[in-house]
């Protein structure tokens, strides 16, 4: 899956969340593209990120400041 | 359009320059598109010779011009436009997965963050090359990953000069003593030390000094982490 998120990093919050399938790369990538001319032209507190993952369990691990998991939320821990 | 190094660095140079109209968005997500087609079969290699699940990423447009204005490098040898993350268990997996990675690409090249660290960032990195494109491969441990990400807050809160070195001393301090526990406790496991009550007096640092460092990030308002 590929996933296009728009994270306000002042705000820390994810203000939008786009999930595509594999076969749907080239629009995921357009999608990217439109956003970051709508929100990143001098604004340094928006950003636009596209990430590929088996799932969203998946991504949630490698990525979790984009659902707001930072510290020992996101399922299993290993101390 | 053609890519050149000539016309990668011409396009580096005005994302230096802060100059991020429309056509040189277009040509940064050309540049960035590039890298699509290696960086999936590098994803597929290593799922399916190493059974590991790795996340892509391409870099962001603000993280591109950051690392421009940072590192004074040219756009054509950033060598992390695109990567992958792997988030394993803990040091003894991390050390055999890097040495599995090495039997498919026994020419990485490896920055081992974790002897030098990185301003407390710890992980191993390898700079892959596959279809003469770099590829950055992340493997962090799970330790390591939630200190990353506690900083990677910080740094989008406070400033993104956190992370190199600089911004406000408290915070910094906290994140340089949260790193180092880990990297303790990492050197247990490595060691052999690993037991329940050394696991136990560890988890009572860890969730301390996180709190701690949440209450500098959010200004001592109430913060979401569980116990």
């Amino acid at each position: 899956m590929i996933y296009v998120i728009h994270y306000d990093r002042c705000k820390s919050e994810t203000k939008a969340f786009i999930e595509f399938s594999d076969t749907q790369r080239s629009n995921a990538m357009k999608e990217r593209l439109k956003l970051e001319k709508m929100f990143n032209l001098g604004e340094a507190c928006e950003e636009i990120v596209l990430l590929e993952a088996l799932d969203l369990d998946v991504l949630k691990k490698t990525h979790g400041k984009y659902f707001n998991k930072t510290v020992t939320q996101a399922g299993q821990t290993h101390y | 359009m053609e890519l050149t190094n000539s016309s990668i660095n011409r396009l580096g140079e005005r994302l230096r320059e802060n100059i991020t109209d429309e056509p040189l968005l277009d040509e940064l997500d050309f540049f960035r598109q590039s890298f699509t087609e290696t960086l999936n079969l590098v994803q597929d290699k290593l799922q399916n010779a190493l059974r590991i699940e790795c996340n892509t990423r391409s870099k962001s447009t603000p993280s591109i011009i950051a690392k421009l204005l940072r590192e004074k490098t040219r756009l054509s040898k950033i060598q992390d436009i695109a990567g992958l993350r792997v988030v394993v268990s803990d040091i003894l997996e991390q050390n055999d997965l890097l040495l599995r990675v090495l039997t498919l690409y026994p020419t990485a090249k490896i920055i081992d963050r974790r002897t030098e660290t990185s301003f407390g960032y710890r992980a191993v990195h390898l700079v892959l090359t596959e279809q003469d494109k770099k590829i950055e491969l992340q493997i962090r441990t799970w330790l390591q990953h939630q200190w990353a990400q506690i900083s990677e807050l910080a740094a989008d809160i406070k400033g993104h000069e956190l992370k190199y070195g600089s911004g406000e001393q408290h915070l910094k301090t906290a994140l340089s003593v949260l790193s180092e526990a880990i990297q303790t406790r990492e050197d247990e496991k490595l060691a052999g030390f690993d037991n329940e009550k050394n696991k136990a007096d560890f988890k009572k640092i860890f969730m301390s000094l996180s709190q701690q460092i949440h209450g500098y990030i959010f200004d001592g308002l109430n913060t979401n982490i569980d116990g």
